[in-house]
């Protein structure tokens, strides 16, 4: 393990965590979590009274809570949404959350969201847009924003910078957090030609406060990031090296379309366990061509999945 | 294009190709009319996997995203008109309102609003057209019920006697999460007894009260009387129950004395099903 200067931001490593999720909220409330910590998705939580707020807050009294937001859209040409950020403050609020964190994308423009993390031309004029905004939002919410990788589809001829240069440089000017998605540097890694354990490689490992894993879609052509599947062994490896290079940071499963069972979630959690040792799980990457899969899910958003 | 004005024109061509309605082809015709931009200008070409393909999964996966929260938000709607009929009536939506929030949980608010305004006008169908709006309404209503405020974490309410009504000293308020429906049909049995059956059969045609309330985190979905529908109403603020029920009598065209009569065996049940608290 290397020494990292001021490691995680300062921030704890947390261990590992798994999606507080509603499916599992009849489990949780009669059974111990067996995990380390939970990550929520803040926009289910947001103005959200019922049930799903009184899991979240016994779960916030017997284990770290980390809020993981899906529209904030750091990167879009909208103004920022003030009326959102203090939605999420409030929650901040309440639930104490470790970090919070978001994505490097864009959600929507003129108004108009579309519920999906569209990737960002990669350029200088980019960069600047959303340094100035993450920017704004820490000084807002008075910490450290922690912004993940997206998986994507498409790259755009205009881009000149590469995403870990890209992340990278954020990282540097604006003292971001990064959360890194080994499962989406692979997916995109496929679809757009690269190799991940470059781009890993070249993070700055001390900004990365979170790494999360899951599992992939091969659908012949290309990757997709459906959330759904078991991790692969060629992600658990870049998991293996993320590891090494951070010198320990959380972990957090995600599983968000066919979601198992709790405890099979833990088991698979648990995985990581042995290969930081070197125990690489002979796991294969899932195949389906067909036409219906789609990037990522929202089940796990759904009031009455 | 500019340096300036790259990012922003980008983004409206992708929000474009990603919301508008039509084939991939038709998005992007309506994209270049817009915004002066074709694929080609926009889309690097990677790895053996073309331009239109990588795009495609964004925009299958925006109508195919929304549509499965569409469908887990209306499930009684998509039993009862089937799963082809649904799909099409949510695509609809989806397409011609698309979301301005940055919840999902908003999404389909506007829904049974939009299926009221998009109905056929066919008369010999008469009221049965207005039937896939009022599921939705109170579908819609359950979901906010699920999510508003209740009063689960609030102190245990004072002791009461219903009888305290006729000494006008007790008062009452509707629970915040408590949402109100007057319907065209009878619903309220329909939408309980539907969970199991693939497509049930057409609820009754009569005008109908539903109150929707919450109590330990378990909703309640009640048909109830006029006069029951009445008194909720005028105890959306904090009032007393003999001065609500005075309101309840003259709304329902009730009398006063059997109304009160009546509130006093139903108060308990009201508070039972949380619909009502008193303060």
């Amino acid at each position: 393990m290397r020494n990292l200067e001021n490691q995680r931001l300062g921030l704890p490593n947390l261990g590992l965590g798994v999606g507080l999720r509603n499916q599992h909220f009849a489990y949780l409330m009669r059974n111990d979590p067996q995990v380390d910590w939970f990550e929520i998705i803040s926009e289910n939580f947001i103005d959200n009274f019922g049930f799903a707020r009184h899991v979240l807050e016994r779960m916030a009294s017997i284990r770290p809570i980390v809020m993981h937001g899906v529209s904030l859209s750091i990167g879009s040409t909208d103004p920022l949404d003030w009326e959102y950020l203090k939605s999420l403050k409030m929650l901040a609020e309440f639930v104490q959350p470790k970090w919070i964190s978001d994505h490097l994308c864009w959600t929507g423009v003129a108004n108009v969201n579309t519920h999906d993390l569209l990737p960002l031309p990669l350029t200088e004029e980019s960069l600047s847009h959303v340094i100035e905004r993450v920017e704004q939002v820490q000084d807002f919410l008075q910490r450290p924003l922690v912004l993940e990788n997206p998986s994507s589809y498409l790259e755009f001829k205009e881009s000149t910078i590469t995403e870990w240069d890209f992340l990278s440089e954020l990282a540097k000017q604006t003292g971001c957090g990064l959360l890194l998605d080994v499962n989406n540097v692979y997916v995109s890694g496929h679809n757009h030609g690269f190799d991940p354990e470059h781009y890993i490689r070249s993070l700055p490992h001390a900004s990365v406060v979170q790494i999360h894993i899951a599992g992939p879609t091969d659908c012949g052509q290309y990757l997709v990031d459906t959330h759904d599947q078991p991790v692969p062994a060629k992600v658990w490896r870049l998991y293996k090296l993320a590891q090494e290079l951070t010198g320990g940071v959380s972990t957090l499963l995600e599983w968000d379309a066919n979601i198992p069972d709790f405890p099979d979630l833990v088991l698979e959690l648990r995985k990581a366990e042995a290969v930081v040792q070197g125990v690489i799980p002979d796991a294969p990457l899932h195949h389906d061509p067909a036409a219906h899969i789609v990037s990522n899910p929202v089940d796990f958003q759904l009031v009455s999945a | 294009m500019t340096t300036e004005q790259s990012l922003g024109r980008l983004q409206l061509w992708m929000k474009t190709v990603v919301t508008e309605r039509g084939s991939l082809a038709d998005k992007l015709q309506t994209a270049t009319q817009l915004h002066g931009l074709s694929i080609e200008d926009v889309v690097a070409e990677k790895c053996d996997l073309p331009a239109h393909k990588r795009l495609g999964i964004y925009t299958s996966g925006y109508v195919a995203r929304l549509l499965e929260c569409m469908r887990a938000d209306f499930p009684a709607l998509r039993r009862f008109v089937g799963e082809p009929v649904f799909d099409a009536f949510a695509k609809a939506y989806i397409v011609t309102e698309p979301s301005h929030s940055p919840s999902l949980f908003d999404l389909g608010a506007g829904f049974p609003r939009f299926l009221d305004q998009t109905k056929p006008t066919n008369k010999e169908m008469g009221a049965l057209l207005d039937l896939p709006a009022e599921i939705a309404r109170l579908e819609r209503a359950r979901t906010e019920v699920m999510r508003a405020r209740g009063v689960e974490e609030e102190p245990a309410p004072p002791l009461f006697s219903p009888l305290e009504i006729f000494t006008s000293d007790l008062k009452v308020q509707a629970t915040p999460c408590l949402r109100l429906l007057e319907l065209k049909f009878s619903l309220a049995d329909f939408f309980d007894n539907d969970t199991d059956q693939e497509q049930p059969p057409p609820p009754e045609q009569r005008r109908s009260f539903v109150a929707i309330g919450r109590f330990d985190y378990r909703i309640h979905v009640k048909e109830i009387e006029h006069w029951q529908f009445a008194f909720l109403q005028a105890c959306e603020n904090p009032a007393s129950a003999h001065v609500a029920a005075g309101r309840a009598a003259e709304e329902s065209g009730t009398e006063p004395a059997v109304l009160l009569a009546q509130l006093v065996l139903w108060l308990p049940v009201a508070m039972q099903f949380g619909l009502l608290r008193p303060v």
